[in-house]
């Protein structure tokens, strides 16, 4: 079944309206939730989420949790946790594709 | 002067346990106790008062990967630190039966019924409003950023 990762940038460009792909984030999560397509995003990019969008002062934490929660939340969004397993995994793949990019 | 003690276990015990019986070199009685033995410890760490103590029993209970640990998890779930609740969450998705996934769905179930004061992903789209406008492509330059700031004020 095909899936939508979605990173730092892209939960930012889907809640803040202001954005440059605001837009064009929200169509794509849109489509993936009509098509019933699985949405993964990680712990990692829900803590630079937070760093982003709660740092200086630019939303207030209430505010921030809800957005947060409606991320943890939503039933079609597979939240992966990073753990020394996956880790080892993507710094090997990682590795493998700059070997690539080398030759 | 030595005891000696006979424990009677059910023929089907292996199976109970969820034993990969090809994984076993040792004698399978001595699995099943040792087995038995750190179930019995495990549990009693999941009522220490000390919350890392429990996360660290839930952690070990997925670690064994049998069956037999799914009740004592599904109980974590409803521990009062959320730590605990996501270790329990791990623990059961790597037992991954179809019970232990059984008892993560119904318990997600439960947390979005009483947290209906959450307002739905797609309801929120485009309704932060903090006037930024390349907040999104440019985050790195924006974590760096606040990130020297924080550094420098402390």
């Amino acid at each position: 079944m095909p899936s939508l990762f979605v990173d730092t940038s892209g939960w930012a460009n889907y809640f803040i309206p202001t954005e440059t792909y605001n837009k064009e984030a929200i169509g794509y999560l849109y489509q993936a939730q009509k098509d019933r397509h699985e949405i993964v995003t990680t712990n990692y990019v829900i803590a630079e989420l937070v760093a982003l969008l709660g740092s200086r002062h630019r939303t207030s934490r209430q505010v921030l949790f809800q957005y947060i929660d409606s991320i943890k939340q939503e039933p079609q969004i597979e939240l992966f946790h990073v753990d020394s397993v996956l880790d080892s995994v993507a710094w090997n793949l990682c590795r493998i594709d700059q070997t690539k990019l080398g030759h | 002067m030595s005891k000696t003690f006979t424990i009677e276990l059910p023929d089907d015990m292996a199976q109970q346990l969820g034993v990969a019986t090809n994984a076993v070199e040792a004698p399978l009685q001595k699995l099943i106790l040792d087995t038995l033995n750190t179930l019995s410890e495990l549990r009693r760490s999941l009522q220490n008062d000390n919350l890392l103590v429990r996360a660290s029993a839930v952690k070990k209970l997925g670690e064994l990967g049998i069956e037999a640990a799914i009740p004592d998890l599904a109980q974590a779930l409803k521990d009062r630190d959320h730590i605990v609740k996501a270790a329990a969450v791990d623990a059961l998705r790597k037992i991954g039966t179809e019970d232990a996934l059984s008892i993560i769905g119904q318990n997600q179930h439960t947390n979005r019924q009483n947290s209906t004061n959450v307002p739905s992903l797609m309801s929120l789209a485009g309704t932060l409003k903090i006037g930024t406008i390349d907040l999104g492509e440019n985050h790195d330059r924006y974590t760096a950023e606040d990130l020297e700031q924080e550094l420098s004020d402390a």
